[in-house]
């Protein structure tokens, strides 16, 4: 029976047209985005239409090969033999395998395309295949079961047409439009294609082959398996016996009860966010700003702590974009008066459980700080939280990856500190850089689908361990390796772009220490790409205890990751957020301001340049920065490059000592005059 | 011998009866089944060949119970159904091919072997290999009736097998038909009575759904028994006699024509009654 | 039979679509409606036109190829293809002009719902002869041209389906890379490189060439009853 339905397909045009249209286009579109210098990873999501495409194929063809035998006229003829009744169960085996023979083609091809190239992507053929047979192959499957259920219900009827076009647009990525009147979590199920079309490759993230994904696309060829055995049922050429009947009937039943199991599975957090938000970036970056815009940092009880924390024992799961672990903390030195021991720790990390010694213990949050009771006298002891969450936007967690810094409390930081801060300048909350006051000893398991990296020594497999102020974990569709001298961790085809503008980042560090006239902090050797913490290019870098992180976004484009290396980056990065700083974004801002200017041949297009002109817009509804920028271009044009040069000195080495106002810059021009 | 029984077997389509309680019994041999379009004969054919349900009756051949087991019932049958056609772009050997899968033939040389003899049976060993688009409407039924033997079942369903025929495919057919007879039951059915009259032993007619079963074909053409007419008239008689009388056939000589008219009596002191041809036994049934 | 059938009534070909008419034209209010309830209220006015050329266009353009391939399944697709083929119509009448016919109300159905967006939306926009009338117009002639050839060729309505509409979904997808010009998505989701009058041109030549070829293929009786 097999053989007479891939004759049927052999001796068709249509198969034939499908190999020729894939094996012209994926080389013609690879070599489009090769010319773009666009990778991999990108190719494959920007040609999420060929997903629309299989989708639509495979809806028609279903129908075609259910009406196969009554458009030839042989229907009456075959129902009446006795293996019939595996006719359209051979019929849905072999449009797999032909589904299976086209997706393999397509795997050969851009497996081909990515080593001829010299692509990094090599070491992730797994992934890379199985992303083709996902949401290509799947879907192409999925959707000619359904297109048979279609036809062999519908029949002759022209209904076939405007019902294959309605499924076909209720599943693809278009189907948002409609956003406003049917639920969102709804409508990203039913969507079989790449959540978002347009949007752009998150390398760290990589292929979107999480969990939650592989499970709406069980649970959508569950349902059409369910149509096309019911439509068998119903409306066969024979009415089936008594023993078909059930067999059909237990083949439905089970069918949805694969559908029930899968489509609990495959809720996604990010679905109920899809509209307006876009990915987990945005989500969190609104659910921060919110917090801290009404959490204000005018918290008074701030304070370094007073108890140490000599060792942290971590074991971490990560489940969707979610960590949960336990902290195991050995702590001493502390102050005999202390009835509490005071923790920072991000809020949206929920403490599940606290114990002290083995014995459950008080414990109360209060935002971002933790209090858990502590026995008065006792000077050491051990305390362990079960802890469940996300880390917010400066350290997103998504399906695919996680990031926790090592100048960020995701484990209690020991004192209560101010983790970010909202400003009327900018969207994104600033956060600061939190690290232990003492090195501690460092212990962490991490069980992830993905690879993992530490600033910490590897162990094993998701195992780490060493000495550290400050513990970072990275985990995501990464690679390691040795470019220049630093062990650069990141996305395949990026890390050489970002070796090669690491070196540049070093000279802007040196010119910046001898304008700054302080020594430069020590370029780490470790290097990690991270998943994007901020759209703004002031923050494409940012340092941890003992490593370098670069934003993942810059690192999109080979000709703009060489921008890490501008004055205003490697300044904020390493001369700024550095160090624990609190209230200071206003300064930051001016520093980057007149940094750009300095390095920028088009004066004109600058911010400060900018800031000026709002001056002329708004008029006494100017904000205060767009008058101190005009101060600032005055004196640039009494005292050129060089006295502004001084300024920043000055301004920063007051910096150190306490936070500027508006009246110190002016001041500082005024004594350079 | 063993005998096809059918009982009392009913078959509605919403509130049209397709069939209404019809009972044969069918021995071995050729059976005929005659009746008018829309008379029920290719539903009882398909309820025959387990495509329907009856919605009451029963059929047994042997020990087997067609509402009980049709996957035994389909193991002994072979179907040819009216409208029969095949994929166009495979060959006839390809066609027998995957419907002796179907049937069960999972042996690949005693499935080979079949196929050539009955190729052969139905004169198509040389257009074997073409594909069937190319096949002529008769190439098509000798192909039909080829599958339909496939399995050497012993219960062959033939339903309007030579419409559209030309004389010589007919008479072919006819001639296989024959061969295969011996030994199993074939159900001819058929609008057609020369196929009936040149094939069959008995015969059973059936309209709107209610079936007659004869034990021989004469009993059936005695039904007509003095009811049909020789007679013979001049040629400008005849043009006019056409509308006035009912007459069935008519033979052209030098200076007359020969009428043969179905009348209760006699139409003219000039016509002569004669033996009724199944025919106009048939025509009589129907009339009634 | 006295004179050879002309042109079908354009009443004949409607009621042969059966409700396969009806559904180009749904969908084409659907996406009208759907911009006027959606961009209502933008202030965006430099973009505005832009954005109801490519809602409302990029799935009206190539609709018209329901239709056309409607019109001629009786002629290639049915069992009884032999009895209407062997009809004494005149090919031309009956193969392109009702092409022409089906695609002139195609068009016309087209810009009554594009000027009320553009009048809704957009008072005051004066329509450009090239890039609102003639490019969508040959866009939408290019489409219909491409259904008569595909079901005179393939003789399949749902292959024919399967061809275009992925076919459309190419182009969109690549925004016309690699068609040297022929793009019959440029009036609704333009290709930067390519030029408009560039465009028009290469539509209107591939639109008159698929039509002569489909009519000669038309006419070949023979090849049809295969």
């Amino acid at each position: 029976m097999m053989n007479m339905e891939f004759k049927q397909y052999r001796r068709g045009v249509l198969i034939w047209i499908a190999i020729a249209l894939l094996t012209v286009y994926l080389p013609i579109g690879y070599y489009h985005f090769l010319n773009d210098l666009m990778q991999v990873g990108q190719f494959l999501q920007s040609s999420g239409y060929i997903g629309m495409a299989s989708a639509l194929f495979g809806l028609f063809f279903g129908i075609l090969i259910s009406r196969r035998e009554q458009e030839a006229g042989m229907a009456e003829c075959l129902a009446s033999a006795p293996g019939s009744a595996l006719r359209n169960l051979s019929k849905l085996l072999a449009w797999g395998a032909i589904c299976f023979i086209l997706m393999a083609i397509a795997s050969i091809e851009v497996m081909l395309m990515i080593w001829f190239s010299g692509s990094e992507y090599l070491s992730f053929a797994y992934k890379v295949i199985l992303y083709i047979f996902l949401y290509w192959g799947m879907t192409l499957f999925s959707c000619g079961v359904l297109g048979f259920a279609i036809g062999e219900l519908l029949g002759q009827s022209w209904w076939k047409l405007p019902l294959v076009l309605l499924v076909w647009f209720a599943i693809s990525p278009f189907n948002m439009l409609f956003s406003r009147y049917i639920p969102v979590n709804v409508l990203s199920w039913l969507n079989q294609g790449e959540q978002d079309l347009g949007s752009a490759y998150n390398g760290v993230e990589g292929l979107y082959l999480a969990y939650s994904f592989i499970a709406k696309k069980t649970a959508f060829l569950a349902v059409c398996l369910t149509l096309a055995f019911a439509s068998v049922l119903i409306r066969q050429e024979r009415e089936p016996s008594l023993k078909e009947k059930r067999t059909l009937a237990a083949a439905v039943a089970g069918c949805l009860i694969i559908f029930a199991i899968f489509v609990a599975e495959a809720k996604s957090p990010l679905s109920a966010y899809k509209a307006p938000l876009n990915n987990y970036m945005d989500l969190y970056l609104s659910q921060d700003g919110e917090y801290y815009s009404a959490n204000g940092s005018s918290k008074t009880e701030m304070s370094p702590p007073a108890f140490e924390v000599d060792r942290y024992d971590l074991d971490i799961k990560h489940t969707l974009n979610l960590i949960n672990y336990n902290a195991q903390m050995r702590v001493s030195h502390v102050a005999p008066s202390l009835t509490s021991l005071r923790f920072t720790l991000y809020h949206n990390l929920e403490v599940k459980q606290a114990e002290v010694d083995g014995k459950p213990a008080r414990w109360k949050r209060d935002g971002d700080w933790l209090y858990v009771d502590w026995p008065e006298g006792k000077v050491e002891g051990d305390v362990s939280f079960h802890i469940k969450g996300s880390a917010g936007a400066n350290n997103p967690i998504s399906e695919t990856s996680f990031f926790m810094s090592s100048a960020f409390p995701w484990y209690p930081v020991p004192g209560t500190w101010i983790v970010a801060e909202k400003f009327d300048l900018f969207y994104e909350p600033q956060y600061n850089h939190i690290a232990l006051s003492k090195p501690a000893s460092f212990h962490i398991s991490i069980h992830a689908n993905e690879r993992t990296y530490s600033n910490l020594p590897k162990q094993a497999d998701g195992t780490f361990a060493g000495q550290s102020s400050g513990a970072t974990v990275l985990s995501g569709m990464l690679m390691d390796k040795n470019v220049g001298g630093y062990q650069i961790v990141g996305p395949p085809d990026r890390i050489d772009e970002v070796g090669s503008a690491i070196e540049k980042v070093e000279q802007t560090k040196n010119h910046l220490s001898s304008l700054l006239g302080i020594k430069a902090p020590d370029m780490p050797k470790q290097i990690m790409v991270v998943p994007s913490f901020s759209f703004f290019p002031n923050y494409y870098m940012q340092l941890g205890e003992d490593e370098l992180f670069v934003n993942e976004l810059i690192t999109r484009n080979p000709y703009t990751v060489e921008n890490i290396a501008r004055m205003e980056s490697v300044f904020q990065a390493f001369f700024w957020s550095n160090r624990y700083r609190i209230n200071d974004e206003q300064n930051s801002y001016i520093f980057r301001m007149i940094l750009e200017y300095m390095e920028s041949p088009n004066k004109k297009g600058t911010t400060l340049s900018h800031q000026v002109r709002e001056i002329e817009r708004q008029g006494d509804r100017a904000p205060a920065t767009a008058y101190l920028a005009r101060d600032i271009l005055q004196f640039y044009n009494n005292q050129g490059e060089k006295g502004l040069k001084r300024l920043v000195r000055a301004a920063y080495q007051l910096s150190d000592a306490r936070t500027l106002d508006f009246s110190d810059w002016k001041k500082l021009m005024d004594r350079s005059y | 011998m063993d005998r096809l029984v059918i009982d009392h077997v009913s078959k509605h389509f919403g509130k049209t009866a397709a069939l209404q309680s019809v009972s044969l019994q069918i021995g071995h041999g050729l059976f005929g089944l005659l009746g008018p379009n829309g008379a029920g004969k290719t539903t009882f054919m398909r309820v025959l060949a387990t495509l329907l349900a009856p919605d009451s009756g029963s059929m047994r051949y042997k020990d087997i119970q067609w509402g009980k087991q049709p996957e035994r019932v389909r193991n002994i049958l072979g179907y040819l159904p009216q409208n029969f056609n095949v994929f166009k772009n495979i060959s006839g050997y390809e066609c027998l091919d995957y419907i002796g899968v179907l049937k069960g033939l999972r042996d690949k040389k005693q499935r080979r072997a079949q196929i050539e003899t009955l190729l052969e049976r139905v004169n198509l060993t040389a257009e074997a290999h073409k594909k069937t688009g190319h096949y002529s409407g008769g190439m098509k039924r000798r192909l039909g009736i080829a599958q339909a033997l496939l399995g050497n079942p012993e219960i062959i369903i033939v339903d309007e097998p030579t419409a559209g025929l030309d004389p010589e495919e007919r008479i072919r057919f006819r001639n296989v038909l024959r061969e295969v007879a011996a030994g199993r039951i074939i159900v001819l059915s058929t609008h057609i009575v020369e196929d009936i009259e040149a094939t069959c032993s008995s015969v059973a007619v059936i309209k709107k759904g209610i079936a007659t079963q004869f034990d021989s074909l004469s009993k059936l053409a005695q039904e007509a028994a003095g009811h049909v007419w020789l007679w013979k008239v001049r040629p400008e008689q005849a043009v006019d006699l056409q509308s006035k009388v009912n007459v069935i056939s008519s033979t052209t000589t030098e200076d007359h024509v020969e009428l043969r008219v179905l009348a209760k009596e006699s139409p003219s002191r000039e016509a002569i009654p004669v033996s009724p041809t199944l025919e106009e036994g048939y025509l009589i049934w129907n009339q009634r | 039979m006295e004179s050879k059938v002309k042109m079908p009534s354009l009443r004949l070909d409607i009621r042969n679509m059966g409700g396969l008419f009806y559904l180009p034209f749904i969908m084409m209010l659907i996406s009208a409606a759907y911009v006027t309830i959606h961009y209502s209220g933008y202030n965006d006015n430099q973009n505005m036109l832009k954005y109801i050329r490519h809602d409302f266009g990029v799935l009206s353009i190539p609709l018209v190829s329901i239709w056309i391939i409607g019109l001629f399944q009786d002629f290639v697709e049915t069992k009884g293809k032999e009895a209407i083929l062997a009809l004494p119509y005149s090919s031309t009448h009956s193969g392109i002009m009702r092409v022409l016919r089906m695609s002139l109300l195609y068009v016309v159905i087209f810009f009554i719902l594009f000027v009320f967006l553009v009048i809704r939306l957009l008072p005051g926009h004066q329509l450009i002869l090239l890039s609102d009338i003639c490019l969508p117009v040959l866009s939408v002639l290019y489409f219909a041209a491409l259904s008569f050839l595909l079901m005179m060729i393939v003789k399949n309505s749902i292959v024919c389906y399967i061809i275009i509409g992925v076919y459309s979904i190419f182009l969109y997808m690549t925004r016309g890379a690699f068609t040297f010009g022929l793009y019959p998505f440029q009036w609704c989701f333009p290709q930067p490189n390519f030029d408009e009058l560039r465009c028009t041109v290469i539509l209107l030549i591939a639109s008159v060439i698929g039509l002569y070829i489909s009519q000669k293929i038309f006419q070949n009786k023979e090849f049809l009853l295969k």
